[in-house]
């Protein structure tokens, strides 16, 4: 056990966090991106993280979302086929935002472990100081 | 162990003091592993054992050890059972625990320094 485990452990969450709000942010950036329909649609990114043994998270790896996506008929956009159709991204917006409010309240969570973890630390440190 | 003193006082407070170390270190894992799917929460008990060494009356000995287990809370869908509130709650306590505790350990070292007659 390190002697300041604590901020580590908070520190990985952390960054797992941003790295979901990040992928979050990239979703919801590309929810309107179309692409002709003889190519793969945009692909949602899903964070996938695990427990590390040693305390904290970390990010396990990347999951990608359907690439069929959503076929739409839009025959004046400029990428439609000659039916008329463009690929679109099939993604929840519902899910995306609520997770957004997930990552976001779990982010947060972490700065009070940091705050809890300065009162700990500076409390033990500050022993034999008024001796 | 953190106070080098031999008597059992200094030992107990020694004991005290590394289990809420431990339950500091486990409540911040629990919190960081929040969102992560399946991750079951762990909970810290050293007071069991520091009160059966204290009835035994032999702090110093190594039975000191803080048992980690497993949390028994019902997950959520995402086979997940933290519970942020407890785990905010235990983070708190335990700070203000500690502060108590560093404050004893500098008040036993206040005593050795009058004993000694401020060199």
């Amino acid at each position: 056990m390190g002697a300041f485990d604590m901020l580590g452990i908070a520190h990985s969450s952390l960054t797992t966090h941003q790295t979901w709000l990040d992928t979050l942010s990239h979703n919801i950036a590309n929810a309107s991106t179309a692409r002709p329909t003889d190519q793969a649609a945009f692909q949602a990114q899903f964070v996938m993280a695990e427990a590390q043994d040693a305390g904290g998270v970390r990010v396990s790896g990347l999951a990608l979302g359907d690439p069929e996506g959503r076929m739409v008929h839009q025959p004046d956009h400029p990428l439609a086929d000659e039916n008329g159709y463009v690929r679109m991204p099939d993604i929840d917006m519902g899910a995306q935002m609520s997770q957004l409010i997930m990552a976001q309240r779990g982010f947060q969570a972490q700065t009070s472990v940091i705050r809890n973890a300065q009162d700990v630390y500076s409390s033990a440190l500050s022993i034999g100081r008024n001796a | 162990m953190l106070v080098s003193a031999s008597d059992s006082v200094a030992a107990a407070l020694g004991g005290a003091l590394d289990g809420l170390a431990l339950r500091q270190r486990v409540a911040a894992d629990n919190i960081a592993n929040m969102d992560t799917p399946n991750f079951t929460a762990a909970t810290v008990d050293f007071e069991s054992s520091l009160r059966a060494a204290l009835a035994d009356g032999d702090v110093t000995g190594a039975e000191l050890n803080p048992a980690t287990a497993l949390s028994a809370a019902t997950p959520g869908v995402n086979g997940n059972n933290v519970d942020l509130a407890t785990e905010t709650m235990t983070a708190t306590q335990s700070t203000f625990q500690y502060q108590l505790l560093t404050r004893a350990v500098g008040d036993r070292y206040s005593l050795i320094t009058t004993a000694i007659g401020h060199m």
